[in-house]
């Protein structure tokens, strides 16, 4: 056996190319999987963790009447809540806003760093995103809004630690937007109004709804907003599970196709040397010894590719850690922490996938006599007539049974392409979709530009000064049971030229019935036809409509109905607004408006959202096309090798290289076609896989459907699929010139 | 001469271990003769055969076909030799198993610009009734035949054997044997069939006794019996 063994060594040289590329991809798709899901670990229990230690709200709302001190602390008592009044105060100089905090005490607690807690009258902490930005360092006089603030430290507050200005917004804006906390004095000498608000952490659940029933009761509830959402919350809380869902379910899947591959080439690798089986036993060599022997060609490649993508796995979960933590929230110290499972899958599975393969092929392969080894009788061939007695070039004949004669290595070859076409498609197909998202997701249904929220509710019978071409809106959020998504229910003014919509079967939108976006539909499960319940936010009070058709919009959980029904579904004694539309900007009085949304600078930041995801593509489209150049390497290293002696054999007939290379090489090209074809479905379906939790976090539906857009990523994936094809082909071209045409020869001597 | 070899040196290893494939070897092969080189297992057969078919090179002296100096060609040039030139049969056949017998015969006929018709070939040969079986259809002796016709589509000036009967029984070996002698005569195509077979010799217009790589005896065989006579 010691001398057997000696040939392993003969045996990487001779198949080196195997044996590298098999351990490079054993690496890589190693390394994905452990910092996958390492990369998920240490967001959520950072996440967890912080949200804990600063004692984040389960919810924060508004009432009518205040609360008085002493009913908080019975509150508290009764319903085994932490419960404060929070406030805060708006500074704005032209664009830019800065929050003013006083320290809370119970709820939503903050942190500084780098610094000291201000002390002193106009010193202040401040966010380090809004900071850095704005050219601020610790020590720095900021002048802001006439006031010279003096900087003590950076900040994060618990429940700003994804930096939205209004809870209802979906993107941050750190250069227009921060946080200061000062001390009391500070606090009460600067002039601005102050909003208020009650935050509350349940320290049991199932009191929720008791308190809510309660507070509105006594204190008729203004606004509710549960901290799911909340995407000030909800988004750090769910990033984390969004990365180890798609560890979960998008990691396996890549991990199990790739290894599959290796399985495929190592299985073939071992039948090749049937005739040196079939020398072993007729050498007396006993079935087990040559098992154990070949096993190690399965442990090569598995050990020392599991090994070193546990040692690659450390850079990758840093980086990816990295990349989501201080891309998208306030600064935090973390340490990465591993995902001792994925550790344990990457490092034993390919090594136990690859032995058991030699085990089962060897051992089926030695149930055979040592003359039908000897005689190779069991190769992968099969007599196929199609086309015997048709009057084509042999050539062409040749390559058609090529494909249909050896089903193995068609299928490998198919597959294997496959698998290559996938993990390149998959980062055009999801940049595509972006792309898509950002240029026409939010204005596919919205004919409107300018979005101004009133801060009172309007009368239909009095529309405000200067709105003259705008239309009002009521827009009302309501919860739906067990979704951590609201709805928004526009109520539309019918005569309004900015709602002129359609469904998504072509029918027009009679705002008389109530019509879901499509993104609702699928975050709700509900059709046309179907009865969608909610909740109002305040009163709890249940309503229930029956759904009359699906708007294509995958941005936005809206329902529409006329302001009428939306004024009722809303309690309101006749037809109220509390929001214009318009198409231009309007005169409209700055008193009477809470917010002004541009939906051109919408899109905008969205884009500025998208960017950090748009990198992910991008390191997507890289691994895959790396992936893709290593497969194809490995499916055309596979192909030369079974063709040696064809190869050969055709040398020494006078065939040139390029006639060899049409008939023995160049007739994949229909197999990484039909590769590519079959990927394309499997690519849109795990590329829905991978974003389907943008659908119930950020209330986004990513459709992944064939459009001339994603036509496009297609088409150029196909091109970097043809190329690694041809590169792959120029290496082996380089192998095929090496083969000796004594090859062919030797085949013969070695019978002599 | 057709044929001729003059001072043929091809070594393997270095130093002690140097292996003296070819020895100084000198041969001379006339046109239309059928030539059978004879010698043990490690005499240096293969490797004269292998720089005969323009496979290998030798490392010193040199082999001139038809008046072209093989030692003196590119590798091109050998490329286009053995394309045009050069009919090989092989001891195992090594026919292409996804192609009919008459594919495969075709498959050579196309590179070539004036080729034998195949189908009267294989007919001439003795496969009229087998032009659509597959190889693993066909005996070993219907294999040999057609790579003999493989080989002889192309009309080689030069067709080299590498143990052509070494797979056969003794029926098929004399009746691949004739279709040898049928070439030779039909087309006048010079022969080199390379054994360690004694027996065939007696079918040889001249035979070549290699030993250690030196040619130990050329001679002209004056007592040439047909195939169908010998006893194999």
């Amino acid at each position: 056996m010691k001398t057997l063994n000696k040939r392993i060594k003969r045996n990487i040289k001779n198949n080196l190319s195997f044996y590298l590329i098999s351990t490079i991809l054993t690496m890589l798709i190693s390394a994905f999987i452990v910092a996958a899901a390492s990369t998920g670990n240490t967001l959520t229990d950072l996440i967890q963790d912080y949200m804990k230690r600063l004692k984040v709200e389960n919810a924060e709302f508004s009432t009518y009447k205040t609360i008085p001190d002493d009913e908080i602390t019975r509150l508290e008592k009764e319903y085994d809540v932490l419960l404060e009044e929070n406030s805060y105060k708006d500074i704005k100089e032209g664009e830019k806003t800065l929050r003013v905090f006083n320290n809370h005490t119970k709820v939503n607690l903050s942190e500084t760093r780098d610094g000291i807690e201000p002390i002193g009258f106009l010193e202040v902490t401040i966010t380090e995103n809004y900071a850095k930005e704005n050219g601020i360092s610790v020590n720095d006089v900021y002048s802001f809004d006439g006031m010279e603030f003096i900087v003590t430290g950076y900040t994060t507050k618990g429940d700003y630690l994804f930096m939205l200005k209004d809870a209802g917004d979906m993107f941050r804006d750190n250069v227009n937007f921060g946080i200061i906390n000062v001390t009391a004095e500070t606090y009460d000498r600067i002039d601005a109004e102050e909003k208020t608000f009650y935050a509350v952490i349940y320290n049991r659940q199932d009191n929720e709804l008791n308190f809510r029933k309660k507070v509105n009761a006594d204190y008729i509830m203004k606004s509710y907003i549960a901290k799911e959402s909340n995407p000030r919350i909800s988004s750090p809380e769910s990033e984390g599970e969004g990365v180890s869902g798609m560890a979960k379910k998008l990691s396996p899947i890549l991990f199990i196709i790739v290894i599959a591959l290796v399985v495929m080439v190592l299985g073939r690798m071992i039948r090749s040397e049937q005739t040196l089986l079939g020398t072993f036993m007729a050498l007396g060599v006993t079935r087990s010894e040559i098992i154990r022997h070949y096993v190690i060609y399965g442990i090569i490649p598995g050990i020392a590719g599991s090994v070193l993508g546990l040692g690659l796995s450390v850079p990758f979960t840093k980086a990816f850690s990295a990349f989501y933590i201080e891309n998208d929230y306030e600064k935090l110290i973390y340490e990465t922490e591993y995902n001792i499972p994925a550790c344990l899958v990457a490092l034993i599975l390919p090594s136990l996938l690859y032995v058991l393969t030699v085990l089962i092929v060897s051992r089926k392969l030695l149930k055979a006599s040592a003359i039908e080894l000897l005689n190779n009788t069991g190769k992968d061939t099969k007599t196929i007539n199609i086309l015997k007695e048709r009057r084509i070039r042999t050539g062409l004949k040749l390559k058609v049974r090529s494909i249909v004669g050896h089903p193995g290595r068609s299928a490998v070859t198919v597959l294997g392409v496959m698998i290559a076409s996938i993990l390149l498609l998959l980062g055009f197909v999801m940049k595509t979709l972006m792309t898509d998202m950002v240029e026409n997701g939010i204005k596919e249904t919205i004919g409107y530009e300018y979005l101004y929220y009133l801060n009172y509710l309007g009368d239909m019978d009095t529309i405000p000064e200067g709105s003259e071409g705008a239309s009002p809106v009521l827009t009302v959020y309501y919860e739906i049971p067990s979704s951590t998504n609201q709805v928004n229910i526009w109520g539309v003014d019918k005569s309004s030229e900015y709602f002129k919509m359609k469904t998504m079967d072509g029918e027009d939108v009679d705002l008389n019935g109530y019509y879901i976006t499509n993104v609702a539909s699928n975050v709700w499960k509900v059709k046309k036809g179907d009865t969608l319940t909610f909740y109002s936010i305040a009163d709890l009070s249940e309503h229930s409509v029956e759904i009359s058709g699906i708007i294509d919009d995958n941005m936005h959980t809206y329902m529409y109905t006329s302001i009428e029904n939306a004024s009722r579904l809303a309690g309101f004694d006749g037809v109220h607004y509390n929001a214009m539309v318009s198409g231009t900007s309007i005169p409209i009085s700055a008193d009477i408006v809470a917010s002004t949304v541009v939906m051109s600078e919408h899109s905008a930041l969205f884009e500025e959202l998208m960017g950090p995801i748009d990198a992910v593509v991008y390191i997507i489209i890289v691994f895959g096309a790396l992936l893709c150049i290593f497969i194809m390497y490995l499916v055309i290293n596979m192909i030369v090798g079974e063709s040696k002696t064809g190869i050969s054999v055709m040398k020494v007939l006078g065939f040139s290289k390029k006639e060899i290379g049409s008939r023995v090489l160049d007739v994949n090209m229909i197999l990484v076609i039909i590769g590519f074809l079959v990927g394309i479905p499997l690519t849109f379906k795990v590329a829905e896989v991978g974003f389907a939790d943008t659908i119930e976090e950020f209330g986004i539906y990513f459709k992944a459907e064939l459009n001339l857009r994603t036509a496009v990523g297609l088409l150029i994936g196909f091109v970097i699929i043809f190329i690694a094809y041809e590169i792959s082909l120029l290496l082996q071209k380089r192998k095929i010139a090496k083969i000796n045409m004594v090859e062919a020869l030797k085949e013969n001597r070695r019978n002599e | 001469m057709f044929i001729e070899g003059k001072n043929l040196v091809k070594k393997y290893g270095k130093g002690d271990a140097t292996v003296w494939a070819l020895n100084h070897a000198d041969f001379q092969i006339g046109k239309g003769e059928i030539a059978v080189i004879l010698g043990p297992s490690g005499s240096g057969k293969s490797t004269l055969l292998n720089i005969l078919g323009g496979l290998d090179t030798a490392d010193e002296g040199s082999i001139t076909v038809d008046g072209e100096k093989l030692s003196d060609m590119s590798q091109k040039a050998l490329e286009k030799y053995r394309r045009n030139d050069l009919g090989f049969v092989f001891q195992s056949y090594n026919l292409t198993p996804d192609l009919t017998a008459l594919e495969n015969v075709e498959m050579t006929a196309e590179l070539t610009a004036d080729p034998l018709n195949t189908a009267e070939l294989m007919e001439k040969l003795g496969l009229g009734d087998h032009l659509h079986h597959f190889p693993k259809e066909l005996s070993g002796g219907q294999q040999q035949r057609v790579a003999i016709a493989r080989a002889m589509v192309k009309k080689p000036k030069l067709l080299l054997c590498d143990e052509l009967t070494g797979a056969l029984d003794s029926k098929s070996s004399k009746e691949v044997l004739q279709l040898i002698e049928q070439v030779n005569r039909d087309y006048g195509t010079t022969i080199v069939i390379i054994t360690h077979n004694e027996l065939i010799a007696g079918m040889a217009d001249r035979v070549l006794r290699i030993k250690d790589g030196k040619v130990v005896s050329d001679t002209v065989n004056n007592a040439k019996i047909k195939a169908e006579e010998m006893e194999l």
